[in-house]
């Protein structure tokens, strides 16, 4: 059963370099993605999921040994929030993948 | 042998700047993010502001005769600085600052590394990438589906070569200081001149970013870059202080009054030129290591005049080549805390054939000290 979420927010710290691809629910939503000078932020005041969950995916590349943190906000998240850290690899690449259930 | 401590590894929030070195040479600029700082650095005894802002360009390109988006990261920003002439001696004892004033426009724009642009390979292999997560995202996707599409985005993701980055990075400034030159050879009171220093200086070069170099694990940033900058010697001449001593006498009450004026200023033969600078910097940090990073540097000076009159041997190029060793907040090159530093001054001997091994070498302990920090 879909579920609308509100105040949908991803926040990826400055250690990333550049997100080369960003699904919500499979739907890419890479070209959303705004660097403010010291975080990548997408935004969105309504999401609808496809079913009980919000599926993320994100791509991204930074120096090798430095992690990122991945922070997911949004009304109707179960929790209302997520945070999470990845290390990028030695290509200088990493992904995080995260099913976050809706409430 | 001299030891300094104090230098300042960088410039803005974290590091815009990794290692500008004493006197603003050096060859790095590695932002990956904009804000401010002001820092205090203690070899040169300058305060600085330095702001950057960060930016990305868009731009639309077709491939395979799909829309897609080509992103160029680019930054532009400034530096303005107070440091004091003088010594530290000089400054408390004498409590006289002799100031110079520095300020710095600075901008980079990357011109290789687009991953989307350039690398076709990375292009195919987010396309996989991308179908997989979306098949995991289906709603009716078993969970063992989910995993094995997972493991196999893991192997696909290990598999992008490591891209390198090509930036071109440009630097112009200002700077004015004030000071007194001191000539014990002259009469009395013209011993002491006031001189004013105004010179304009640039730069440009390039800066390389590689995350694996030739394909071991090592994460490596180089730079190079060409200027040019008139010059003053005031650094190395001998700074002194004399006190003036004047006695009134109270003729009706015969008592005395000494009154004593302190002046400071720096003896030596006073030398201005323009220089061409060369700096180069290889930064580096093997993947196995935490929070340690190498640098290995060099700064070429090259003149071939003197107060505007020909060198006598013709051009010059004394170079000074330096190693450190850097402690990493978070494991992040960008985000140096402190290190040192061993520097040769003059390495090949081109101005002095006398000096020796100890008298050219300068030991730096490079610290931070962030007064105020400001994030966008």
């Amino acid at each position: 059963m879909s579920k609308i979420i509100h105040d949908l927010s991803i926040e990826v710290s400055i250690h990333a370099r550049n997100l080369h691809l960003v699904l919500l629910e499979g739907r890419d939503v890479t070209n959303s993605k705004i660097f403010t000078g010291s975080k990548w932020i997408l935004k969105f005041d309504e999401f609808t999921t496809q079913d009980d969950d919000l599926d993320v995916f994100i791509l991204m590349n930074g120096d090798p040994g430095v992690a990122v943190s991945i922070v997911i906000t949004g009304s109707g998240l179960s929790p209302k929030e997520t945070s999470e850290q990845k290390v990028f690899g030695p290509n200088s690449f990493t992904f995080y993948s995260k099913e976050i259930l809706t409430t | 042998m001299m030891v300094c401590i104090g230098q300042c590894v960088c410039h803005s929030s974290f590091a815009q700047n990794i290692m500008e070195g004493s006197k603003g040479a050096g060859s790095l600029d590695y932002s990956q993010y904009g804000g401010g700082i002001i820092s205090f650095n203690g070899t040169d005894k300058k305060v600085e502001l330095a702001y950057i802002n960060y930016k990305f360009k868009r731009s639309p390109f077709k491939n395979d005769s799909l829309l897609k988006y080509s992103e160029v990261p680019y930054w532009y920003g400034f530096t303005v600085s107070g440091r004091a002439v003088n010594g530290y001696s000089t400054i408390f004892s004498k409590g006289k600052i002799y100031p110079s004033t520095d300020i710095t426009l600075k901008a980079g724009y990357r011109i290789f590394g687009d991953s989307h642009a350039y690398l076709n390979d990375f292009v195919a292999i987010r396309e996989k990438i991308k179908m997989l997560a979306i098949e995991s995202a289906e709603p009716h996707t078993l969970p063992q589906r989910k995993q094995l599409n997972d493991a196999e985005i893991d192997r696909l993701t290990k598999s992008i070569k490591a891209p390198s980055e090509l930036w071109l990075i440009g630097r112009a400034g200002y700077n004015v200081s004030k000071f007194y030159l001191f000539d014990g050879t002259r009469r009395f009171d013209d011993q002491f001149q006031s001189t004013r220093f105004d010179a304009l200086f640039g730069s440009i070069g390039l800066n390389y970013w590689n995350p694996k170099l030739f394909n071991k694990k090592l994460i490596f940033l180089a730079g190079l870059t060409i200027g040019l900058r008139k010059q003053n010697n005031v650094d190395d001449l001998d700074e002194i202080s004399a006190d003036d001593v004047s006695v009134t006498t109270n003729q009706q009450t015969n008592t005395t009054r000494s009154i004593k004026y302190t002046q400071v200023g720096f003896d030596g033969p006073y030398e201005t030129f323009t220089t061409i600078p060369i700096n180069f910097d290889l930064y580096f940090k093997p993947h196995d290591l935490t929070n340690v990073a190498f640098s290995f540097y060099g700064r070429i000076n090259s003149f071939n005049k003197i107060n505007g009159v020909p060198y006598v041997d013709g051009r010059q190029y004394p170079t000074n080549l330096g190693i450190g060793v850097f402690l990493l907040n978070e494991n992040w090159l960008a985000n140096p805390a402190g290190g040192v530093t061993f520097e040769l001054k003059d390495a090949f001997k081109t101005l002095s054939s006398t000096a020796t091994f100890k008298d050219r070498l300068v030991i730096n302990f490079v610290t931070r000290i962030n007064i105020l920090k400001y994030r966008e």
